[in-house]
């Protein structure tokens, strides 16, 4: 793979989409999970369906379409949210079916043969375009920079939002732009692993980087880390095993957040039996004593 | 002359939907007094300090700080709920959330923690006694330490007012008595408002009382008598017998 990778321009493109939807989805996926986001965001996914459908209709890229209607879906959601305290749950719930209601309708509403869209559901990173390319490198520097900008606002703010709202900071504004920043990283993450399949990636490479470090930073660089490494493996298999990008991904990040799950599960029992032989051996001094 | 109050509450009314929390309170608060606010549980004791705090809307009546609205004031108040609010899992160490205090000192773009916050911070630990525990992740304190640590991320904010939503009801008496001492110290400078069920046992410390259920049933020194007492917690007989105003009550009577 390494000689066509120097060879074809598109398995190029799909290394460094792949690399690029990594580092915002460690970043975003990090706070997602820490602020409980995670059906949020599958919502969100699924609303950008229904722009995908909108632009085969339109006949403009797709990919704006599913960018203009996950970012409204985002900001629609938290506005009903605030205004009528309803359950986000429900609201979620209602938004993901509805996206997809409306992008069947336009295909189905779209003159001629429809379209295959089985890569925007399941992700085809080896057909990233160069006009893919391009919008995720600007969404991507979008999201890196407004993290550098507010990084320690954002911390605050997803830890105890209460606390930063009494210090005379807006959170509504954090909000919305939390809701934003989710929205791009969802668009970024289509052409990658698919609508369906976006949530894996959000959650598992933070969930795994947070059994190892307590440090916020560090979780966030890990998981980016970690999906790269997970987003390449899986786009060797996709390409040498013909299967879409999304599944080989999302099975290869799942397997590896189980078995460093149960790999670290094992080796702190072995740690709790050195604790309890260590209490036995206080015991029998004590006894003695 | 008038008399600028650090806090100034005008028939402030607060209406969960159609649940009256508090009703046409009227409560000044001096620049550096110690203020002790008691009631029954559900009293709107907690309403009333997010009322100030700009966390509930009231539906009328006004909020002034330092005779200022109060959106332009917020960074003058330090504040210590009652409930915890967020996940202990969050991957953040006390450092960190002390250091959410001097937010408001800063532009929120590109907002980086100077030499200067830190040195605040790791001051007030001290003075709380948890400078040992800088670095640790929040999850891994005792409730009486977080509790502490709340307390001193109210103070890194170097507030002109401070509100205590029963900072003690989770520590020792030791960690009380020094929780207590540092506010005595602090409300020779600035207005400390403390919600306590413990009132008894700061009432030598406290200048104020107040009293309040739904309506603020009184306001002033701690000689408290029977029909305040009864007015406010409603069912003389039980609450008063085994509650925390009989004493405060009783200790002044021998007075
Ligand atoms: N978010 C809310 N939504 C609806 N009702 C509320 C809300 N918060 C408080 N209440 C109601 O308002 C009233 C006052 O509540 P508040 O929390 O201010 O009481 P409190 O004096 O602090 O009580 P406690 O001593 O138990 O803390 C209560 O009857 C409570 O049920
Ligand atoms: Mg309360």
């Amino acid at each position: 793979m390494i000689d066509a990778l120097l060879e074809y321009k598109f398995l190029q493109n799909a290394v460094i989409s792949a690399v690029l939807a990594s580092i915002a989805c460690g970043i975003i996926g990090t706070i997602v999970m820490e602020k409980r986001l995670v059906m949020m965001s599958g919502g969100i996914a699924h609303t950008a369906f229904g722009g995908i459908g909108m632009g085969y209709y339109l006949k403009i890229e797709p990919i704006l379409g599913a960018l203009a209607f996950s970012i409204f879906s985002s900001l629609t959601i938290i506005k009903i949210k605030r205004s009528t305290f309803t359950n986000p749950d429900i609201l979620i719930g209602m938004f993901w079916s509805l996206g997809m209601a409306i992008g069947i309708l336009f295909i189905a509403i779209t003159p001629g043969y429809p379209p295959d869209m089985t890569s925007y559901l399941f992700g085809d990173i080896l057909t990233v375009s160069r006009f893919d390319l391009w919008i995720i490198s600007v969404l991507d520097v979008l999201v890196i920079i407004t993290i550098v900008t507010l990084y320690n606002v954002f911390k605050a703010y997803m830890f105890d939002e209460e606390f930063v709202s009494v210090s005379g900071i807006r959170t509504s504004i954090l909000e919305y732009l939390l809701f934003v920043l989710i929205a791009i990283t969802v668009v970024i993450l289509i052409r990658v692993v698919g609508i369906i399949l976006v949530i894996a990636l959000f959650t598992a490479p933070p969930a795994i980087a947070k059994l190892f470090t307590y440090n916020l930073k560090r979780i966030m660089l890990i998981s980016t880390i970690l999906g790269s490494a997970f987003c390449l493996i899986g786009l060797w298999f996709s390409y040498e095993m013909h299967i879409s990008s999304g599944a080989s991904i999302v099975l290869i990040t799942v397997l590896s957040y189980v078995s460093i799950s149960i790999t670290r599960r094992m080796l702190k029992k072995e740690g709790r039996v050195h604790v309890t032989s260590g209490m036995v051996d206080i015991a029998e001094n004590m006894q003695k004593g | 002359m008038t008399m600028t109050y650090a806090i100034e509450i005008r028939s402030l009314s607060v209406y969960y939907n159609n649940l009256c929390a508090l009703d046409s309170v009227n409560l000044n608060v001096k620049e550096q007094e110690f203020l002790g606010i008691i009631g029954p549980s559900g009293g709107g004791k907690s309403t009333l300090l997010k009322s100030v705090l700009n966390l509930v809307k009231p539906s009328s009546g006004s909020i002034k700080i330092f005779g200022q609205p109060l959106r332009l004031s917020l960074n003058q108040i330090g504040y210590v709920p009652q409930n915890i609010r967020f996940d202990r899992h969050f991957p953040i160490n006390v450092k960190d959330v002390v250091l959410m205090g001097r937010i408001s000192r800063h532009k929120p773009l590109f907002l980086r923690y100077k030499q200067a916050d830190l040195t605040i911070v790791s001051q007030i630990l001290k003075d709380l006694e948890i400078g040992h525990l800088i670095d640790r992740q929040i999850g891994q304190l005792s409730g009486g330490q977080l509790q502490r640590v709340l307390l001193a991320r109210a103070l890194a904010v170097e507030p002109r007012i401070l509100l205590l939503d029963e900072p003690t009801s989770n520590v020792d008496s030791y960690s009380k008595t020094l929780i207590y001492s540092i506010l005595k110290e602090l409300s020779r400078r600035i207005a400390v408002i403390v919600v306590t069920h413990d009132i008894w046992a700061i009432s030598s410390l406290i200048d104020q009382v107040a009293c309040l259920n739904v309506k603020l049933h009184y306001h002033g020194g701690t000689e408290l008598n029977d029909e305040i007492i009864q007015n406010v917690f409603g069912c003389p007989v039980d609450l008063i017998a085994h509650g925390v105003p009989h004493r405060i009550y009783r200790a002044h009577e021998g007075v």
